[in-house]
């Protein structure tokens, strides 16, 4: 054990001072910034507002349509305030050559598009015309505001009182959770998990190959037959996944920490105010803590496998590619695991120790599975990462004796034979 | 007790064995030399011996003991394959080196800094590792050997690649190590080196232990078959029939006999000629005994 904290120690202070530590502690938050932020200033400054014509025969159709689409925003419970335009609504009856003219403003950009109602055989047909055919939120906003308009006319023409028909369309479902029998609230369990998945994918793809590179350039500097002598490949293994493992979890600690102090006044100020029903149990929290720990473990084991089956960092670079590959295949999954947190399936994916820290968690944060569910993950997760090592550790011995070339995968077994 | 002993030790690799049956024994206060000429199974003897591979059959008992990970402690490797982290400092390497075989941090740091000075390298304990030269960093390693004290050094050419000031700076480092009663084991193809430094040798070729024994042993097997004259006069005593080759330059000769012939039979032909000033019968360095051996391969 000592030997391994002495290695670990080492590989820590040595990374610890790098300038490519600093870089990456303060750079990423920057690129990250500038990747959320960048396109919300854009939209602000370019697409924010929408000036749309509708064109329908019957204005009783039109009036009720550009009302919706004008209303203030705040109003609107469904879709959230950053995302919607502000709609500047003209409405015109059709008439020759209109829908030539129309085009060609759209052409010229000095409108953003029109919506062209039209009755045939009594069935109503909207057809919008922009620039992009693929803006699904529009979509979504103009098929709304058309299923309303739609309703209110034949309600209205029905005879019911206008307030009436008004408050028939103010419905909205929101997505609580119920835990140990009571009400907490709508906390985003998509959003958390989202988060915690992000948080595993730049960790380990940022910190988390540093393993592999670490036992590349131990292999290349040639200094493990020194340290061979004296340590075995395991402790040496362990020592350099603790090390450069204990490097990604300050840098990543660093980085909660900073987004922590910026995000807390406005998510307190949110929460004060009502906005978001925001909660985080003290399981949650140690699940993810757990789960992120053993997730990035398990990886940096795998990179350390991977280093030690390379000569070169090229080489390694060519592998890392796999790394990502069950954490992707996770996110996949992770829908049908949400909405189906004890199907067969999801238990046994959430077992796997490549899916488990981000499949567990997400059947936690829906539903509390079974302790016993827990514990034999979290256990697996452990024996995982122990496996990994000692996988890696058996190549990594034969394979810096024998090194040249990459090993076919014969020659694999059998060095996992030797003893 | 011998310090090392291998009986019959063998390896194989993939297309080709490495080492043959190959046995041989270190006494305490011994200076061992593994000779042999490139990729005759050195390095794979010495990782065999240091727990590095499995030999594929046949017994490594260091410390009187079969190999356990244990007596790593008590033993002291320089490797062939120069390796340090090179943006470590030195004297930070030194130190975790020697943590890692089992001493205190102040005790490797005291004791780094005195091999450092001993060996004239003081300056470069604050620099990293990248920053010095070859030779350098070849004698931080070798202080990274001797620093935890062992019992047992075995070094995989140790001078390849030294000036000779430096050679015989670490030369006198082992030699003084020996004195102490520790056992030191170190490969090479010099055979000049191994004259000089060594007591006991294993001649290695192709995997076989071709010769085993001390130096003086070894050497007495073989004929002294070759005479050194220097003489005033008449040359023609070279060519007695005793006589299978000779050269001379400046009134000395180079002879070597038939094998069975008896230097005396030279000196006399030699007298009754010419005036003998100096007449030698030379034991054959190690040189020539390897190169008969294995045919002539020495710096294949």
């Amino acid at each position: 054990m000592r030997n391994v904290w002495l290695i670990a120690r080492r590989e820590y202070l040595e990374r610890i001072h790098t300038k490519a530590f600093l870089v990456s502690l303060v750079g990423f938050p920057l690129i990250m910034a500038a990747v959320i932020l960048g396109p919300m200033v854009l939209a602000k400054s370019s697409g924010h507002e929408k000036h749309i014509v509708v064109v329908a025969s019957d204005l009783a159709l039109a009036r009720p349509i550009a009302q919706e689409l004008e209303a203030p925003v705040d109003n609107d419970p469904n879709v959230e305030a950053a995302e919607r335009p502000k709609f500047y609504v003209t409405m015109e009856e059709p008439a020759p050559e209109l829908k030539e003219h129309l085009t060609r403003d759209v052409q010229q950009k000095s409108l953003d598009g029109f919506l062209w109602l039209d009755h045939a055989d009594g069935i109503l047909r909207a057809d919008y015309y922009s620039n992009s055919s693929e803006d699904f939120e529009l979509a979504d906003v103009l098929e709304t505001a058309v299923q309303h308009a739609q309703a209110s006319e034949q309600l209205l023409a029905g005879g019911m009182p206008a307030s009436q028909v008004q408050s028939l369309f103010n419905a909205h479902v929101e997505m609580r959770k119920v835990e140990g029998g009571k009400d907490v609230g709508g906390i985003s369990t998509f959003g958390s998990s989202m988060f915690l998945i992000m948080m595993l994918y730049i960790a380990i793809l940022v910190q988390g190959v540093a393993v592999g590179n670490s036992v590349v350039e131990e292999k290349t500097s040639r200094i493990f037959e020194i340290m061979l002598a004296t340590v075995t490949p395991q402790e040496m293994m362990s020592g350099k996944l603790l090390g450069v493992g204990a490097i990604g979890l300050t840098q990543v600690a660093l980085w909660m920490l900073c987004g922590v102090l910026l995000a807390a006044p406005g998510l307190l100020g949110a929460r004060a105010a009502g906005q978001y029903a925001f909660h985080l149990s003290p399981l949650h929290a140690m699940a993810f803590a757990v789960c992120f720990i053993l997730g990035f473990l398990f990886y940096s084991a795998l990179s350390a496998m991977l280093g030690s089956l390379v000569n070169s960092t090229q080489e390694l670079q060519q592998l890392n590619m796999f790394m990502g590959m069950p954490l992707a295949f996770s996110i996949v999954l992770s829908q049908q695991v949400i909405s189906n947190p004890s199907s067969t399936l999801s238990i046994l994916l959430s077992m796997l120790p490549p899916c488990a820290p981000i499949l567990m968690y997400l059947r936690i944060s829906v539903l509390t599975p079974p302790l016993w569910q827990i514990a034999l993950s979290l256990a697996l997760m452990l024996a995982g990462v122990w496996g990994v090592v000692w996988l890696a550790s058996r190549i990594y011995r034969v394979g810096v004796l024998m090194y040249g070339k990459r090993p076919t995968l014969p020659e694999l077994m059998r060095w996992l034979r030797y003893s | 007790m011998n310090i090392v002993e291998l009986d019959r030790i063998s390896k194989a690799y993939d297309t080709k064995i490495a080492v043959h049956e190959l046995s041989l024994a270190i006494e305490a206060g011994q200076m061992f030399g593994l000779l042999g000429p490139n990729g005759a199974g050195k390095t794979s003897t010495i990782r065999m011996m240091i727990g590095m591979t499995l030999p594929d059959s046949g017994t490594v008992t260091l410390f009187g003991q079969p190999f356990t990970r244990k007596s790593l402690h008590r033993v002291g490797y320089l490797p062939e394959e120069r390796g340090l982290y090179k943006k470590m400092k030195v004297l930070d390497q030194l130190v975790l080196l020697g943590q890692l075989h089992g001493l205190k941090a102040t005790q490797a740091e005291d004791r780094a800094r005195r091999w450092c000075e001993r060996l004239e390298i003081a300056g470069s304990l604050d620099k990293k590792t990248e920053e010095l030269s070859k030779g350098m960093q070849q004698k931080i390693q070798f202080i990274a050997a001797i620093l935890h004290d062992p019992e047992l050094l075995i070094m995989d050419e140790p001078f390849s690649g030294l000036d000779p000031v430096n050679t015989v700076m670490l030369q006198d480092v082992l030699v003084e190590l020996k004195n102490k009663g520790k056992a030191v084991l170190f490969s090479t193809h010099r055979m000049d080196q191994v004259e000089k430094l060594c007591d006991s040798i294993c001649l290695v070729h192709q995997g076989d232990a071709v010769l085993t024994g001390t130096v003086r042993e070894i050497k007495s097997r073989y004929p002294k078959n070759r005479l050194r004259v220097r003489y005033e006069g008449d040359a023609a005593f070279l060519s007695h029939p005793s006589i299978a080759e000779a050269s001379q330059s400046n009134g000395t000769a180079e002879i070597r006999l038939r094998d069975g012939a008896d230097p005396q039979q030279v000196l006399a032909a030699a007298m009754a000629k010419a005036r003998v000033t100096y007449f030698d019968v030379m034991e054959p360095t190690l040189e020539e005994i390897f190169i008969e051996t294995v045919g002539g391969k020495a710096n294949a």
